[in-house]
């Protein structure tokens, strides 16, 4: 029966590819992938696809999700997704149970980039479509490698972005949302960009990201292009890259002006400000210890909600008399009805 | 001609930076003899017993096996509750290839050495569960299983009670007497000694050491000196036989009141 | 007699768990699937059914009896040759040298024979190193052997560690540490192969010594004294593992508990002699792998870890023998 195996599974293979020959599309590791003309299952197995799905109004095409969405994208996050509750959950960001798959007959489903490859290529066997996404444009020769050498950060995030909604946006039959989000988001940027043009280097607020057990986000990745964007200087980007643990010493040397804590951890907000370790640092002595709101995703890859409303947000408290005739909440709720079909509601935060 | 089975010429052996156990022992076995070793603990009667079986290599002096050794240790404790036939069966191991388990001709062997020893009863009992001398008699069974003419045995009777004692010097005369081998024993008893076995290796302080007759060698004289205690040769007679035997004079001894 | 039973049971609980998963397939069909090679194509399957069994399950329950297997056999192997019943197959540090190359392999992105080839040449070059440092310890000692696996073990489960914290948080920790705990999720015909090459060949020649273990349990000295070489043949045991064990990591991750368990409850059923205890404890360790990994995906949606399953079970069930041993005393 074993010796059986290998040719079983390529007729398998051979029949199943054969069935459906619609369309193709290639994804963000470079892979052509055959599709069927019309998606109405999608399995979703990464959290940032799922959000930029939920914005492009795709979720009813969607019939299962990554396990860890509640953990990645907040509890909250139930609000303006409420399909999410009674969703499937049949595997994660890096592993899968191939039955519980097949068992929701899924068309295609989207992985991230950094999926094991035996993972994308058992459920490929099956016949099932696999598209990877990674927000992030590259040498083909680099794609699916870690701490890729960019050569332009900004550039590679922006035109991920801008690939990954429309690769999306394509498979999903969803072209027009996604080119109106595209466009929404790259709007607002200008904006803030406008805004800050003449802002002196001397005049710049020196940030830092406070997360739980003093770790922090130094240079690298999206968030520090966000730092960047409203204006201000990560003190940590300098000395370390990723994420990190940095000791209270280094923090007191650098002497942040501001600290900005992620939505998802309140606690530590009050943590820094009745820690006595903290009272000397310029930020806990004004009191600018700030909670980011939910939109401000500082999170590795750029969500078109964080470029457009994290960065405004983000520039008009540092700045605010730049931006003083911008009603942000008023816009965060524009944009809330458009892409959410919800109002934001800022006192639950 | 008498045929010597084990030979030893010039051993000399030292732990580093210590005395030498040894100097210049030669000894030979030749079958049918049964030879006793005795001398103080730590004079070296384990070392020479491990020279003699090959587990160490002698720092002078040649050893000469012209037979295979059957070994019966004084302490075995296996990991694992084994039973007292597989215990034997494991005597064959010379006998088997690397990657082979026993024959139906190694399990013969093995039962005929758990007759010989008239274990039989005991072979399908756990060997922890067995006595001390169950466990000695299992143990020699193990070592005739070998298939050698030489057996060597690491003080047999000293966990034994007196009757056992006396089963296991009877079944050494018999080792020698019936099957021919060659025996060699150690113990701390000089009346063990003499009531088995042909001849004495008597291991003394510094090196030195005395070879020869029991009666030769396990004098009263010498052994009072070698353990700092007074030693008396006996001599009574019981059921009509005349017996000898060496007396220890324990300096603790007990006053007895008329 | 009671292997034969064993082999029985094992065979009946594959095929029940060909039967079972989150895919609905009717015990017919999966029958009607599994003669299909005899029979040709039966026209009432399914595609995704006959996918579900022969592509899915098949390789996996697979997998899973020969990593439960490997571990038994090697646990079963190694407490006679340290003599001591809490040893399990992650002593001579083996487990953690493979699984310091799998590691480095997830971090470097390599491919999946990539992975497979990088934790068993890890694993090897871990024996490499016992096989050095113990003739710097000492040349004839299980004690030193016994150090150096504490040693490489404790060495290389640092150098795991610094690589997790190298590794980038968001994308590459979660895949080292799902790696790390243990699944047949993506069992393949490749991997299949990967283990059961070094398994039959390696797993066979332990079969062909178990004889010796019983020989080497006893301790260097006795063996010694009946006329077996204990060096070559110790090394030829470890040698046989390390190959099985360095093959097990690579395809299924770091699998704790079945190895210390398994031989425990072979020698409730078959006694302590390695010649019965040596298979006993492969099937009874490829059974309890199936049963395990039935567990492991169809009690979610999604997979568990098979590292958190076995220790969840193995942990209770180590303790419950224990107490039965104390009862009979230690020998019993």
């Amino acid at each position: 029966m074993l010796k059986r195996l290998p040719c079983l599974l390529l007729a398998l293979f051979l029949i199943s590819g054969q069935a459906q020959a619609q369309r193709q599309v290639v994804d963000q590791l470079n892979r052509r992938v055959t599709l069927p003309d019309r998606i109405d299952r999608a399995v979703v197995l990464q959290h940032q696809t799922l959000n930029l799905l939920v914005q492009l109004n795709a979720m009813p095409q969607v019939v299962g999700v990554l396990s860890s969405w509640r953990k990645q994208l907040g509890p909250r996050y139930l609000r303006l997704a409420p399909q999410l509750d009674k969703m499937p959950m049949p595997g994660d960001l890096t592993s899968i149970n191939i039955e519980s798959l097949l068992r929701l007959r899924p068309q295609v489903v989207f992985v991230a980039n950094y999926a094991p490859p035996v993972m994308i290529s058992q459920i490929e066997r099956t016949g099932i479509a696999v598209v990877a996404v990674s927000l992030r444009r590259k040498e083909a020769s680099q794609a699916g490698k870690i701490n890729p050498h960019l050569k332009d950060e900004e550039r590679a995030y922006n035109l991920g972005l801008q690939d990954g909604i429309r690769l999306i946006g394509k498979v999903m039959g969803r072209q027009a949302e996604a080119e109106k989000l595209i466009h929404d988001t790259f709007e607002q940027r200008t904006l803030v960009a406008r805004r800050l043009r003449d802002l002196p280097e001397s005049a710049r607020q020196r940030v830092y990201i406070a997360n739980p057990d003093l770790t922090t986000y130094g240079a690298g990745k999206y968030t520090g292009l966000m730092i960047q964007h409203a204006g201000a200087i990560n003190v940590a980007a300098r000395e370390i890259t990723g994420y990190r643990q940095v000791s209270i010493e280094d923090v007191l040397r650098w002497n942040p002006q501001v600290i900005f804590v992620q939505a998802r951890y309140p606690q530590v907000v009050e943590q820094i400000l009745h820690a006595p370790q903290w009272q000397s640092i310029d930020a806990v002595k004004h009191k600018r210890v700030w909670l980011m709101p939910e939109y401000a995703k500082a999170w590795g890859y750029p969500m078109p909600e964080a470029m457009a409303l994290g960065e405004l947000w983000m520039a008009s408290r540092l700045y605010p008399q730049r931006f003083k005739d911008i009603d942000v909440n008023q816009r965060v709720d524009a944009w809330y009805h458009r892409y959410y079909r919800t109002s934001w509601t800022p006192k639950a935060q | 001609m008498d045929k010597y089975l084990l030979q030893a010429r010039a051993l000399s052996y030292r732990w580093p930076e210590q005395t030498p156990l040894f100097q210049g022992l030669s000894l030979r076995l030749k079958r049918g003899e049964v030879l006793a070793l005795l001398g103080p603990n730590g004079c070296g009667k384990s070392t020479l017993m491990r020279l003699l079986l090959g587990l160490l290599a002698p720092q002078q002096g040649t050893v000469e096996r012209l037979a295979v050794i059957g070994f019966v240790p004084q302490t075995f404790t296996p990991p694992f509750d084994y039973l007292a036939r597989d215990i034997v069966l494991m005597g064959r191991a010379r006998h088997i290839g690397l990657f082979r388990s026993p024959s139906y001709h190694d399990r013969e062997r093995a039962e005929e050495a758990l007759a010989a020893l008239e274990v039989q009863d005991l072979a399908d009992r756990a060997f922890g569960s067995l006595s001390g001398g169950q466990r000695q008699r299992v143990l020699i069974a193990r070592a005739l299983a070998c298939g050698g003419d030489i057996i060597i045995l690491d003080e047999p009777t000293s966990a034994l009670d007196l009757h056992h004692q006396d089963r296991v010097l009877t079944l050494i005369r018999q080792l020698a007497e019936q099957r021919n081998m060659a025996v060699m024993f150690s113990t701390h008893q000089p009346v063990h000694a003499c009531a088995a076995a042909d001849s004495a290796l008597l291991l003394g302080n510094g090196g030195r050491h005395h070879l020869g007759a029991c009666e030769e060698v396990l004098t009263p004289q010498r052994l009072s000196a070698l353990f700092q205690l007074p030693v008396e040769r006996v001599s009574l007679e019981a059921g009509g036989r005349q017996h000898s035997t060496l007396v220890p004079l324990y300096r603790c001894q007990r006053r007895f009141h008329d | 007699m009671k292997q034969g039973a064993l082999i029985l049971i094992l065979a009946f609980c594959a095929l029940l768990s060909l039967g079972i998963g989150r895919y609905p397939v009717s015990p017919e069909h999966c029958l009607l699937i599994l003669l299909e090679p005899l029979t040709g194509q039966h026209p009432a399957i399914s595609d995704p059914e006959r996918q579900v069994i022969m592509a899915v399950r098949v390789p996996r329950t697979l997998l899973a009896m020969g990593a439960g297997a490997a571990l038994a056999l090697c646990g079963a192997t190694l407490q006679g040759v340290f003599r001591n019943p809490l040893v399990d197959p992650h002593i001579i540090g083996v487990s953690s040298g493979a699984a310091f190359g799998g590691t480095l392999a997830i971090l470097l992105s390599l491919p999946v024979t990539g992975l497979l080839l990088s934790s068993f040449l890890f694993g090897m070059l871990t024996l490499l190193l016992i096989f050095m440092l113990t003739s710097a310890i000492a040349r004839r000692n299980i004690l030193a052997l016994v150090l150096t696996g504490v040693i490489l073990s404790g060495f290389f489960s640092a150098w795991v560690s610094l690589l997790q914290y190298l590794a980038d948080t968001e994308e590459k920790l979660p895949n080292i540490i799902f790696w790390l705990m243990g699944s047949f999720a993506t069992a393949d015909s490749q991997k299949l192969w990967t283990l059961l090459v070094p398994l039959m060949l390696a797993g066979s020649a332990l079969l062909a010594l178990r004889w010796r273990i019983n020989l080497l349990s006893l301790g260097e000295e006795d063996a010694a004294t009946l006329g077996i070489n204990v060096q070559a043949t110790r090394w030829w045991v470890l040698t046989l593992c390390a190959l099985i064990v360095a093959a097990q990591v690579a395809v299924s991750g770091n699998i704790g508990w079945v190895g210390l368990v398994i031989p425990h409850i072979a020698r409730l059923i078959v006694g302590p002699d390695h010649r019965r205890l040596l298979p006993a404890s492969a099937t009874l360790g490829a059974l309890y792998m199936t049963g395990i990994d039935g567990l492991a995906r169809t009690l979610s949606a999604s997979e568990i870890p098979l590292g958190i399953l076995t220790a969840l079970i193995g942990a209770p069930l180590f303790a419950i023998l224990l107490r039965r041993a104390q009862l009979r005393g230690w020998h019993g």
